[in-house]
């Protein structure tokens, strides 16, 4: 674990090298003691696989702290001596919330599903069973409001993505890129092979906060027909 | 009251000083792309920093007034006019019910900035109202303004009332003084950057040639960030990088080899290796930079970087006692 300069209003806390639970659990283990006594001059945090980003007002800091040093040595400095004070309690590892989505596969909502079931040898029912079973972890979310990047897709699901984008994929499409899957939150361009689609939005404007998901829930996708999507769509709009 | 944009200029947007706190969530901070041009609009029509106000780029709107207003616009330099009336930047200007403001074309810089007392009054989302496109929220509507809008502002603080009033009695659209900040944005500017931690990896010819040769601002560049053009980068080896935080200032440098500069609407978290980071005090010119512009980096420390920024914003605050005093002088 160490603190690296980021430009000069921003730090980033490094907790490891490749992607894995355990240093997302780290991450977010440090941020709950962090919560607990943010600096003076802090803005805000940023989580991703292997390292959080913590961004600063210099002056502020500046101010509530010392003159004769710069403003990114003493925010250095703190986060190094509470990195000392993280003391991994993994009895809390079992705490993270599961978040279900409901998701229907296939059809007009999974363009994609029966040319990813055919590139692996499976049955349609047979991709439908392996996506949904694992949880996957939320590790970060970014690229879009809401847009989580999710870990633990079964290796024989893991997909190229598609040799030309689509203009259009519509919000809550599920689908896989290389060994990666998730979930669109709004209508976006994308190369996702589109397996199916969910009807819950991952992007909530009007609560606080704004998203489904945050960086360490685990997810799981649960298959539903396209009547309970239309029911489940009805009662979501 | 409302203002009714006549003209919508060029990706007039409603920004104020962006939306800190939920980045962890993908949401953009966003927000104006020169703050200190914008403060100093705020600051002649007596409103605070964080008012929202409308910003321009290259093509400035055309504003009818509903109401007796106090205005003011900073940035890029225009030759703005009320009711074909050159009226110039940098001062607090009177428009009468009635009145239409004609921005129109920049002529030096890129954004430029419309305040008006009381400030744009569009519904605050998550702390802020500055426009996120994207996700099609805060600003008016979660969009850019268009011809005909009917942009709502705020109640005037009690000083712009009294320098309206003033104005009003006097019978003057604008005041004598004006208040600019010594930027040029011809020829090749310098902006300075701090290295990457990824600086290493890079080539040292491609090291090299970032610190010595220009690079020059493409035409596909916009609030999210500027694509660049000029001597290829490259790795010295293939690096695998996870997705992280990003932010304005980023240097990245995708498989192309030609660099990208992210700005006020980057997105929050990004994969490309980065080669350096601007300095916080050169962003606001670099937001004044345009299509074609040239920039050659140079290369400082992190704690030059800071000291830079630390000083430029003592620099501002004396700035700001100047404004206040200057306007109080004029009303009193």
């Amino acid at each position: 674990m160490k603190v690296e300069s980021f430009g000069d209003q921003a730090v980033r806390v490094i907790f490891g090298d490749r992607i894995a639970p355990s240093v997302q659990f780290q991450i977010n283990q440090f941020l709950i003691l962090f919560d607990r006594s943010p600096f003076h001059g802090f803005i805000e945090y940023v989580p991703a696989y292997t390292n959080v980003v913590f961004y600063y007002n210099p002056l502020d800091v500046i101010c509530g702290g010392r003159k004769d040093r710069s403003a990114q040595r003493q925010v250095m400095d703190y986060l190094e001596d509470l990195l000392k004070r993280l003391d991994i309690n993994l009895e809390n590892e079992g705490k993270r919330r599961v978040i279900h989505i409901p998701v229907c596969y296939g059809g007009e909502f999974g363009p994609d599903l029966n040319e990813v079931a055919a590139l692996h040898h499976l049955t349609c029912d047979e991709v439908i069973a392996k996506h949904s079973s694992p949880q996957y972890l939320v590790y970060m979310l970014g690229f879009a409001p809401g847009f989580p990047f999710l870990g633990g897709l079964p290796e024989e699901l893991a997909t190229p993505r598609r040799a030309t984008p689509r203009l259009r994929i519509a919000a809550g499409s599920v689908g896989i890129a290389g060994k990666q899957t998730g979930a669109y939150p709004l209508d976006s361009p994308g190369g996702w092979q589109i397996i199916g689609r969910t009807p819950i939005l991952l992007f909530t404007p009007k609560e606080n906060p704004p998203t489904l998901l945050a960086a360490g829930d685990l997810v799981k996708f649960d298959p539903i027909t396209e009547r309970e999507y239309a029911q489940l769509k009805e009662g979501h709009s | 009251m409302t203002l009714t944009l006549l003209q919508k200029g060029f990706a007039s947007s409603v920004q104020d000083l962006g939306r800190f706190g939920f980045q962890k969530y993908g949401i953009i901070v966003g927000g104006v792309m020169d703050p200190p041009s914008a403060k100093l609009a705020n600051w002649l029509v007596g409103n605070t920093d964080s008012a929202a106000l409308i910003e321009y780029s290259f093509m400035g709107p055309s504003v009818l007034f509903t109401e007796d207003t106090l205005f003011a616009l900073t940035g890029a330099d225009c030759h703005p006019s009320l009711d074909r009336r050159e009226i110039g930047t940098g001062r607090p200007c009177f428009a009468r019910q009635g009145q239409i403001l004609t921005v129109g074309g920049l002529v030096s810089g890129s954004r430029g900035y419309l305040a008006v007392a009381g400030g744009i009054d569009t519904p605050e989302w998550f702390g802020s109202r500055s426009t996120y496109e994207r996700a099609g929220q805060g600003g008016f509507k979660g969009r850019l303004l268009q011809d005909q809008d009917q942009i709502p502002v705020g109640k005037p603080s009690e000083f712009a009332m009294r320098i309206l009033e003033e104005m009003s009695r006097s019978g003057e659209t604008m005041s004598k003084w004006f208040f600019s900040f010594h930027r040029s944005y011809r020829g090749t500017k310098i902006i300075r950057i701090i290295p990457d931690m990824l600086w290493k990896r890079f080539s040292e010819k491609s090291r090299h040639a970032f610190l010595t040769t220009d690079y020059q601002i493409t035409a596909s560049s916009d609030r999210m960030g500027y694509r660049l053009e000029g001597e290829s980068l490259e790795l010295d080896q293939p690096l695998e990088l996870f997705s992280e935080a990003v932010t304005n200032g980023s240097i990245q440098v995708p498989r192309s080899g030609q660099p990208i500069i992210l700005l006020t609407d980057h997105q929050s978290t990004g994969g490309y290796p980065r080669i350096a980071q601007v300095a916080s005090v050169d962003l606001p010119m670099l937001a004044q930079l345009g299509p074609s512009s040239k920039l050659r980096f140079h290369s400082i420390s992190v704690e030059e970087a800071e000291m830079l920024f630390v000083n430029s914003r003592k620099d501002f605050d004396l700035l700001r006692k100047r404004v206040h005093a200057q306007i109080a002088s004029t009303v009193c």
